[in-house]
């Protein structure tokens, strides 16, 4: 029963708000008498989501799967970089002015390109989310490294403990906070990356499905791929969220106790 | 159990950048005793572990266990254990004891059976499971000690390690050094700048000065042990440490005036 209650304390203010606009939005559009083809009301979507379900699952495995591979591929490039950044200052100094420049050209603008080099299909897509991801993920992890109590880290050396202790008992875990915080960050943009490279070209996925419907005014299943997609979202950002509670249980003790 | 070696320091001297921290600190430390070095706050006490324990090397000076020049050798041999506990966050009191006996070198299995006994020792059987967040200070700092314990080592370097704690606490956590002590004799140096920690302590008592450090009086503590507080004659002594600290820190002002 105290779970319950937390959970309503926790769920029940973003879902009055939630449905609170939603209510707003299907009473303007009536009361305005808004043709669908400029904003469909929140019932004609849902009403979409069930009669297109055939039409829309199997872009949407295209673009999770582009999500999926896109991030796992962004997580474990990130991590790899940001481990060998913080083990070597040369690479890390030489490396992170380069990354920072890197940030400041507009995704949209290398979109094009990697449709150009990787064709239509999903290479380019996948490239495009890992992209969007990658920064976060590096960044994450190289200060989550560098996190680490220097006085911890003192400590063990001066007891005698190898390199590798130091980084296993020390340093990763300190950095775990970081890192989760980071992929719950690129879990967010991994969705919107995709979407870019199916707007720039493909011939599958909910973005080029959007492209398409727009063009034909059928707002109402732009409207209905956009749920998906925020779906797609919010869940890689629960399974993240679940990885991290499984992960660091010591950030619950001071509750628990 | 490595054997206590004597630790004998000489003339040691470090600077950090203009900052002169120790000038030329000389202290001996016989094999199996306990000797306090009092001092006040800020005086350098810490850079002097740091470098006992291996850390950096000093600018001038030596630094000999049994009358061998120890250098870089250093790391390793002592269980040193500062104010700040000093505990892994993400791993519970029976982990982190075993980190203790992980660097002496044992099995992860027998690491892990060591560490309960210690916790026990320490009187936090029932606190195996708990994280360092939901202990309370004292208990992280028995943690600490089962940890220090645990790793077998014939020199403990103690950097005011029950500062943080209350009054009582800090009483019940020198009986229990001080038992922990007896079984296994390890040469310990304790810094403290509470004159009554150092003569419920000690064997010897050196007094530092203000930073930049060096010991600037010397007295031996024939007290027997168990000692009370309480007792007239830990009074005077302590009577006498605080004129001593007093006299340096008032000599260092009056150098540091001419300066």
């Amino acid at each position: 029963m105290r779970s319950l209650a937390a959970a309503a304390r926790r769920w029940g203010a973003p879902l009055v708000l939630l449905a609170a606009l939603v209510g707003l939005w299907e009473a303007a559009v009536h009361l305005l008498a808004l043709p669908h083809y400029i904003l469909p009301a929140p019932s004609r979507i849902a009403r979409t989501l069930v009669t297109d379900l055939p039409l829309l699952a199997p872009h949407a495995r295209v673009t999770a799967v582009e999500v999926v591979v896109g991030f796992a591929v962004a997580l474990v490039a990130g991590l790899a970089l940001g481990f060998l950044m913080f083990r070597s200052a040369v690479l890390g100094r030489a490396l992170e002015p380069i990354l920072v420049a890197s940030q400041t050209i507009p995704v949209f603008a290398v979109a094009p390109l990697l449709v150009l080099w990787l064709g239509y299909g999903l290479a380019s897509k996948v490239a495009m989310a890992a992209l969007i991801v990658f920064f976060p993920m590096t960044v994450a992890t190289l200060d989550g490294l560098r996190s680490a109590d220097p006085d911890l880290v003192d400590w063990f050396r001066m007891a005698g403990a190898r390199p590798a202790m130091v980084l296993l008992a020390v340093q990763v875990p300190a950095a775990l906070p970081q890192v989760f915080t980071g992929m719950r960050i690129g879990a967010t943009v991994s969705v919107i990356g995709a979407v870019i490279g199916e707007w720039v070209g493909a011939d599958a996925g909910l973005g080029y499905l959007m492209a398409r419907a727009n063009a034909q005014l059928r707002v109402d299943l732009v409207f209905a791929a956009l749920v998906v997609l925020s779906v797609f979202g919010v869940a890689l950002v629960a399974a993240v969220r679940a990885l991290e509670w499984a992960l660091t249980p010591w950030r619950r003790a001071r509750a628990a106790s | 159990m490595a054997h206590a070696p004597a630790l004998a320091v000489r003339g040691l001297a470090k600077r950090f950048g203009s900052l002169p921290v120790l000038a030329g600190v000389d202290l001996d430390v016989p094999a199996g005793s306990i000797v306090a070095l009092l001092g006040p706050s800020g005086c350098g006490k810490t850079t002097l572990f740091h470098l006992l324990a291996g850390l950096y090397a000093p600018d001038a000076g030596t630094i000999a266990l049994d009358g061998t020049a120890a250098g870089a050798a250093l790391r390793g041999l002592a269980a040193y254990q500062p104010q700040k506990d000093l505990l892994l966050p993400w791993r519970t009191a029976l982990a982190n004891a075993a980190v203790g006996a992980r660097l002496a070198g044992r099995s992860r299995r027998e690491a892990e059976r060591l560490a309960a006994e210690a916790l026990a020792r320490v009187g936090l059987a029932s606190f195996e499971r708990a994280y360092p967040a939901a202990l309370s200070g004292g208990m992280r700092q028995r943690v600490a000690l089962a940890r220090a314990l645990l790793m077998e080592r014939g020199l403990l370097l103690l950097d005011e390690p029950f500062a943080a704690v209350d009054a009582l606490t800090r009483l019940d956590l020198h009986a229990l050094l001080l038992d922990l002590w007896a079984e296994r004799r390890p040469t310990t140096l304790v810094v403290t700048h509470d004159p009554e920690e150092a003569a419920l302590l000690a064997d010897r008592i050196a007094v530092l000065s203000a930073r930049p450090a060096r010991v600037v009086a010397e007295l031996e503590v024939d007290l027997p042990r168990p000692r009370r507080v309480g007792d007239p004659m830990l009074a005077r002594l302590e009577g006498r440490l605080v004129a001593l600290v007093r006299q340096a820190r008032d000599a260092c002002a009056t150098e540091a005036r001419r300066a």
